[in-house]
C-alpha cells in the first residue's frame, strides 16, 4: 500500500465515519428533543382523562382506558430512552472510527517544516501578554462588582427583628384575673364593645324567628337589638370582635352523635364551605359555595330549620384566570358578619354581598378577584357602620372599610404585605379602638375611623393563617416556620416576649385571665403565662388544630380535625374536663350561643346543647 | 536491561492479580428473584475493601511508567499508549471517579471540616501527581489523565492561539480553583465533579448542557490542543506550580540542542519557549518589575474587597441559602407538593428561624471566603503580571515547565541523537 493509496482510504473512511456520526447525532437530537416535550406524566391526554375520572371515579371503562394509555406513552418513553443509549454508542464508534481516520491520514501528511522568522519580538509579547492579563483581571472583578450591586438579598427581608431582645424586664404590671375566678365573665375589652355603636339599631326586639316550613322570607321581620345585648350574640368569627371569647354560660362538655347525646339537632348544608356559623338572636348564619354556586344560608338556631338561602347570583365580576382555590379552603372559608341588620359575605370570588335577616339582597359587588392560591379565607368584621376587610394577596395587600348600608368604600389602606390567610379583630389598646391584623412580614394596628396605620412590628413570615389575639392592650400573633411574639403596640411598638415551641398553621391563638393558648396543626394544644411567655401545660391530641381555640364559661375548646372537642380549664394547670367526638370531620371554628355549641363538620351542622 | 523490565514487569503484574483475586465486593448486590432491575447509579459504584488501593497502585504505576517513558525512554508512543489506557480505565471502566482533579474538594473540606473523613484513596489521588510533578513536571497529564488523553487523541490541526488569548484563558484556572475550593469548604457544592465535560461520556449518561459542553470542547479540541486542560483545569494550576520547580523535567532534546527549529511548532498547547537572544532594557525593566511587585498588596485588596462583597450572589449557589431565599420571598411554594427541596425542609420539622440562621450562617462563611479567595486571586494575578516583566534569555528551545503537560510530542520532532531512518527524513523539508 502506498502512502498515497493510505490517505485515500483514511480520507474516504473520514469521510463516511464522520457523516454516520453526523447523521446518528442528529437523529439523538430529535429523539432527546421529543423525549424531553413528551413527557408521559404531562400528557395532556391522560390528564384531560384523569379530570373525567375524579368527575366521574366508578367509571371502570374509564380507567382501562387510562391504565392503556399511561402503559402506552410510558413504553413509549422507555423505547426512545433506548434508542438514545443505542444511537450513543453508535456516536461513539462512528467518532472513534473518523478521529482514528483523520489521524492516519493528518499523519500520512504530515511535514516537519521549518517555521517562518517570528516577527514580534519578546518584548512585544511581554507588553500583550500584560495587557490581556489586565484586562481578563478587570472584567473578572468587575464582573464581582457588578455581581455585589445587582444581587437581590432576601436573607435581610426578614432582618427585622430589631426590638426582641432584653425586653422580658420592661413588661408592664397587669392585673391578672386569677385562674380560680375564671367563671366571671370574660370579656375582653369592654371599651370596644361600649363604643362601638353595634347595629347602630334602636329598637329592642328579640323576635324569635319561626322555623323555616311555617314562614315565608317575607314573613321574618328584622331582627332589632340594643347594644347591651350584644355581647351575648355571636356576631362574626370568632365572636365579638373575633376575639375567640364567648361570654355563654352552660356550656356542655359531653356529647354523642351515635346516641344523640346532646345534640339538638343536624342539618346537611347545601354546599361546602369551612367557615363557621355566626349567630344573631336565634338566627345562625352560614355560606356555602362551589365552583359555580355561592349562598348563603340562614337557619333557625333552636331547631335547625332552614328559614332562606340567598344566591348569591349576578354580580360583575372583572375578567381573568377562573380561580381555583384548593380544597382544603374552598370558595367558601370566610365566616360572615352581622349587625343585626345586614348580614355580610365574602367569597373566594372576591364577591361580596349584604342580605338582610329576610333574605334579601340589600347589596353586593366584587372586590376583584382575589390573587390567592389557596384561596381568599379572610373573614369580615363590623366597626360601627363599616365593613372591615383584610384583603392580602398576591398582588399587593390593602386594608379595606366599606359602608355596610351601601357598599361603597370609605376607606382604603395599601398595604405592605405578603398573601395572608388571618382575619381582622378589633382590640382596645388603651382608650383607642384598633384593627389588628396578621400577616408576613408585620402585625400591624389601624385606626377603624380612617385606616391609618398606628403601628406595625415586622415579627412574621410564611404563610400567615392564624389572626391575632388581644389581652389586656397586648397582642399576641404567631405562625408556624416563624414564632409567637406577644407585642405591646404603640409607637414604637416592642416585642414583649417571644417563643416558637409551639406554633399554629391555621388555628389562631386565644387569650384571657393571664394566659394564652395555642392549637397547632400537629395536634398540640399549649397554654403559656400571657405576661412572661412561659409555658404553662402542653397537651397532645391525636389529630391536628385547624379549628381556632374558643374561650367560653370558664374552658378553651379545642376542636380537632378528626371531629373531638379537647376541653380543658381556662387555668395555669392542665385539666382535661371532657374529649366528645362530634364523629364527623372538622375544621372550622365552633360557635357558641345560649349554652349551646355549634359545630360544622365537613358536611352537616350540629348544634350542642340541652 | 531487558530482562530487568521483564522481572519488574512480572512481579508487578504478579502483585496486580493478587490484589484483584482478593479485592471482592465485600457486599454483593443481591440477586432478586422478581424481574425487577437495579437502577442504574448516577455516580459509580463505591468501591470496597482492597479495590480503592487497586485504583491508587495503578495510578502509581501509571505516572511511574509515564515517568519512566519520558525522562528515560523518550517516547511519545509509549506514552501515547498509556494514556489511552488510562482513558480506558480511569474514564471508561472507572467512569471518571475518583479523579485527582476532582479530590481537591475533598481535601479542601477534610482541611476545613473536621467531622468529614477523606479517604486515603483521594487523598492519595490528590497527592500522587503532585509529588511526581514535583520530581518529574506534570506527567500525570501526559500519561494518566483522562481528560488529557480523550483531547489529546482528537488534536488533528492544531492552530497557535494569540499569546494575548493564551495568557487572559490561562487566568481561568486560578479562578475555577478559587471557587471550587470556597465551594466546597462551604460544603456548597462540588463543582468540578459538577461540572466535568466528560465524565458524561465516560458514564453514558450526560445531560444535555454537559453534553454541549463536552462536545464543544472536543471540537475546539481538534484545532486547539487540550482546552480543557490549559484553560479550564483548576488541578493544572497546582501541578504547574509544582512543576515549575521540579528536580526533573522533560527536555526536547536528548543533548545538545542544534537550534533546528524543528519542534518549534511542534507542541499543540503552545508551551515551548524559544531562544531569547535579544538585548534587554535594564533600567526601564527593573522600574516596571518593581512597581508591579508593589501593586500586588493593592490587587490583593482589591480582589479580596471585591470577591467578599460578591458574597450574596456566589452564596446563592448554596443550597441552603437558595432554599431559604425562595421561602422567603414566595412563602406559597410551602404547599408545592412537586418542590422537592420545599417538601424535604417542610418534612424536616426545622423551623424557618432555623433555616435563615443556618443560610445566614454559610453566606457569612462565603464572605469571609470571599475576602480570602479575592486576595489570593490578587496574589496569583500580581505575580503573573510581574513575571511578564522579567527577561529571560534562552538559548534553546526548551518546554515551560509549567504548562508544558508532558505529551512528549516535542521528543519526536527532534532530530538529535537520531539514527536517519528512524527519522521520517523522507517527507522533511529542510532548508
Amino acid at each position: 500500500v502506498t502512502e498515497r493509496e493510505k490517505q485515500i482510504v483514511a480520507i474516504r473512511t473520514a469521510w463516511i465515519a464522520g457523516v454516520f456520526s453526523m447523521i446518528v447525532g442528529i437523529i439523538m437530537l430529535l429523539n432527546y428533543w421529543q423525549l424531553k416535550t413528551t413527557d408521559p406524566l404531562e400528557s395532556a391526554a391522560l390528564k384531560a382523562l384523569v379530570e373525567q375520572l375524579q368527575d366521574d371515579n366508578t367509571n371502570d371503562a374509564l380507567k382501562v382506558e387510562i391504565r392503556n394509555l399511561d402503559l402506552m406513552s410510558r413504553n413509549a418513553f422507555f423505547t426512545k430512552q433506548w434508542q438514545i443509549e443505542s444511537g450513543a454508542w453508535l456516536l461513539i464508534a462512528g467518532i472513534v472510527i473518523l478521529v482514528i481516520s483523520l489521524r492516519i491520514y493528518y499523519s500520512s501528511r504530515a511535514l516537519i517544516s521549518v517555521p517562518p522568522t517570528r516577527e514580534s519580538s519578546l518584548d512585544i509579547e511581554l507588553m500583550i501578554s500584560r495587557r490581556w492579563i489586565l484586562y481578563t483581571v478587570f472584567i473578572l472583578f468587575g464582573a464581582a462588582l457588578i455581581a455585589s450591586y445587582f444581587t437581590i438579598d432576601h436573607l435581610s427581608e426578614t432582618y427585622g427583628l430589631t426590638e426582641t431582645t432584653n425586653v422580658k424586664d420592661e413588661v408592664p404590671v397587669q392585673q391578672i384575673i386569677p385562674a380560680g375566678t375564671a367563671d366571671s365573665p370574660i370579656i375582653e375589652n369592654p371599651e370596644v364593645l361600649a363604643e362601638q355603636d353595634v347595629a347602630t339599631p334602636t329598637t329592642e326586639n328579640t323576635q324569635s324567628p319561626q322555623p323555616a316550613e311555617n314562614v315565608t322570607p317575607q314573613s321574618v321581620e328584622p331582627v332589632k337589638t340594643a347594644i347591651a345585648d350584644y355581647r351575648q350574640q355571636y356576631p362574626s368569627f370568632r365572636g365579638p370582635n373575633g376575639l375567640g371569647i364567648s361570654p355563654h354560660k352552660n356550656i356542655p362538655i359531653t356529647w354523642d352523635r351515635a346516641s344523640g347525646t346532646n345534640v339538638t339537632w343536624k342539618v346537611k348544608i347545601p354546599l361546602p364551605g369551612f367557615n363557621s356559623p355566626v349567630i344573631w338572636e336565634n338566627y345562625l348564619f352560614v355560606t356555602g359555595a362551589d365552583k359555580t354556586n355561592e349562598s348563603v344560608y340562614c337557619y333557625n338556631a333552636t331547631n335547625g330549620t332552614l328559614i332562606w338561602e340567598h344566591k348569591v347570583t349576578g354580580i360583575e365580576r372583572p375578567a381573568g384566570k377562573p380561580i381555583k382555590p384548593t380544597e382544603e379552603t374552598g370558595y367558601a372559608a370566610p365566616t360572615v358578619t352581622t349587625d343585626g341588620i345586614g348580614v355580610f359575605a365574602i367569597f373566594a370570588t372576591g364577591d361580596i354581598v349584604c342580605v338582610d335577616f329576610q333574605g334579601n339582597r340589600r347589596w353586593a359587588k366584587n372586590l376583584g378577584i382575589p390573587d390567592n392560591h389557596y384561596g381568599h379565607a379572610s373573614s369580615l368584621l363590623l366597626y360601627k357602620n363599616k365593613l372591615i376587610i383584610q384583603f392580602d394577596t398576591n398582588s399587593g395587600g390593602k386594608l379595606l372599610a366599606v359602608d355596610s348600608s351601601n357598599g361603597s368604600t370609605i376607606w382604603d389602606t395599601p398595604r405592605s404585605t405578603k398573601v395572608s390567610w388571618a382575619s381582622p379583630i378589633l382590640a382596645s389598646i388603651g382608650n383607642q379602638v384598633e384593627i389588628v391584623l396578621s400577616s408576613t412580614p408585620k402585625v400591624a394596628g389601624y385606626d377603624p375611623e380612617n385606616g391609618k396605620e398606628l403601628w406595625s412590628v415586622d415579627c412574621l413570615s410564611g404563610e400567615v393563617g392564624p389572626s391575632p389575639a388581644c389581652l389586656n392592650g397586648v397582642i399576641f400573633a404567631a405562625n408556624e416556620y416563624a414564632k409567637l411574639v406577644a407585642i405591646k403596640p404603640g409607637s414604637p411598638a416592642t416585642i414583649l416576649w417571644e417563643s416558637n415551641e409551639y406554633l399554629p398553621d391555621v388555628a389562631s391563638p386565644v387569650a384571657a385571665n393571664g394566659l394564652l393558648f395555642i392549637a397547632t396543626s400537629y395536634g398540640v394544644a399549649s397554654c403559656f403565662d400571657a405576661v412572661s411567655g412561659e409555658l404553662m401545660w402542653e397537651y397532645e391530641s391525636p389529630a391536628g388544630f385547624y379549628a381556632s381555640p374558643i374561650i367560653a364559661d370558664g374552658k378553651v375548646f379545642f376542636l380537632d380535625v378528626d371531629g373531638q372537642m379537647h376541653i380543658l380549664s381556662l387555668a395555669k394547670e392542665k385539666s382535661l374536663l371532657g374529649e366528645p367526638k362530634l364523629g364527623e370531620k372538622a375544621v372550622s371554628t365552633p360557635a357558641f350561643a345560649n349554652g349551646k355549641i355549634f359545630l360544622r363538620g365537613y358536611d352537616h351542622l350540629y348544634c350542642i346543647g340541652k | 536491561v531487558k530482562s530487568q523490565i521483564l522481572k519488574i514487569a512480572a512481579t508487578l503484574g504478579g502483585l496486580f492479580i493478587t490484589i484483584l483475586t482478593i479485592a471482592q465486593q465485600r457486599f454483593p448486590r443481591p440477586d432478586f428473584e422478581t424481574d425487577y432491575k437495579s437502577p442504574t447509579l448516577e455516580t459509580p459504584e463505591p468501591r470496597f475493601g482492597m479495590l480503592e488501593y487497586v485504583d491508587v497502585f495503578i495510578l502509581f504505576i501509571v505516572l511511574s511508567l509515564t515517568t519512566w517513558l519520558i525522562l528515560k525512554k523518550r517516547s511519545r508512543k509509549g506514552v501515547m499508549y498509556v494514556s489511552l489506557f488510562s482513558l480506558l480505565y480511569f474514564g471508561f471502566y472507572r467512569e471518571g471517579c475518583i479523579c485527582s482533579i476532582g479530590a481537591i474538594q475533598n481535601v479542601a473540606l477534610s482541611m476545613t471540616d473536621a467531622t468529614y473523613a477523606i479517604s486515603i484513596s483521594a487523598l492519595a489521588f490528590f497527592m500522587l501527581p503532585l509529588i511526581f510533578a514535583l520530581f518529574a513536571g506534570r506527567v500525570f497529564c501526559g500519561g494518566a489523565c483522562p481528560l488529557g488523553a480523550i483531547q489529546d487523541l482528537i488534536i488533528l490541526k492544531p492552530i497557535e492561539l494569540p499569546i494575548g488569548v493564551r495568557k487572559a484563558l490561562g487566568l481561568i484556572p486560578y479562578v475555577y480553583l478559587g471557587l471550587a475550593i470556597l465551594f466546597a469548604v462551604t460544603k456548597t457544592d462540588f463543582i468540578i465533579c459538577r461540572y466535568d465535560p466528560f465524565v458524561g461520556f465516560f458514564r453514558m449518561d450526560a445531560k444535555f448542557n454537559m453534553l454541549v459542553l463536552g462536545g464543544s470542547l472536543l471540537l475546539i479540541g481538534v484545532f486547539v490542543g487540550r482546552p480543557y486542560c490549559r484553560f479550564l483545569c483548576p488541578y493544572g494550576v497546582l501541578l504547574g506550580w509544582m512543576s515549575g520547580v521540579s528536580k526533573k523535567h522533560l527536555t526536547i532534546t536528548p543533548g545538545e540542542c542544534i537550534d533546528c527549529k524543528l519542534c518549534e511548532r511542534s507542541c499543540p498547547m503552545d508551551a515551548i519557549n524559544k531562544p531569547v537572544v535579544e538585548p534587554v532594557s535594564a533600567k526601564k525593566d527593573i522600574r516596571r518589575f518593581i512597581l508591579s511587585i508593589a501593586a500586588i498588596p493593592l490587587w490583593m485588596l482589591i480582589g479580596g474587597y471585591l470577591i467578599s462583597s460578591s458574597h450574596i450572589y456566589l452564596s446563592k449557589a448554596n443550597r441552603t441559602v437558595a432554599l431559604a431565599e425562595l421561602l422567603i420571598a414566595h412563602p406559597e411554594l410551602k404547599s408545592d407538593l412537586t418542590h422537592i427541596d420545599v417538601q424535604t425542609f417542610m418534612a424536616s420539622g426545622q423551623s424557618m428561624d432555623e433555616l435563615k440562621n443556618e443560610a445566614t450562617a454559610i453566606r457569612n462563611q462565603f464572605y469571609t471566603g470571599g475576602w480570602i479567595l479575592g486576595a489570593a486571586l490578587g496574589l496569583a494575578f500580581g505575580i503573573i503580571f510581574t513575571r511578564k516583566t522579567i527577561y529571560r534569555q534562552r538559548e534553546d528551545y526548551v518546554p515551560d515547565r509549567v504548562n508544558c503537560v508532558s505529551c512528549a510530542r516535542c521528543m519526536s520532532f527532534c532530530p538529535v541523537g537520531k539514527e536517519i531512518t528512524e527519522y521520517p527524513s523522507q517527507q522533511t523539508t529542510t532548508t
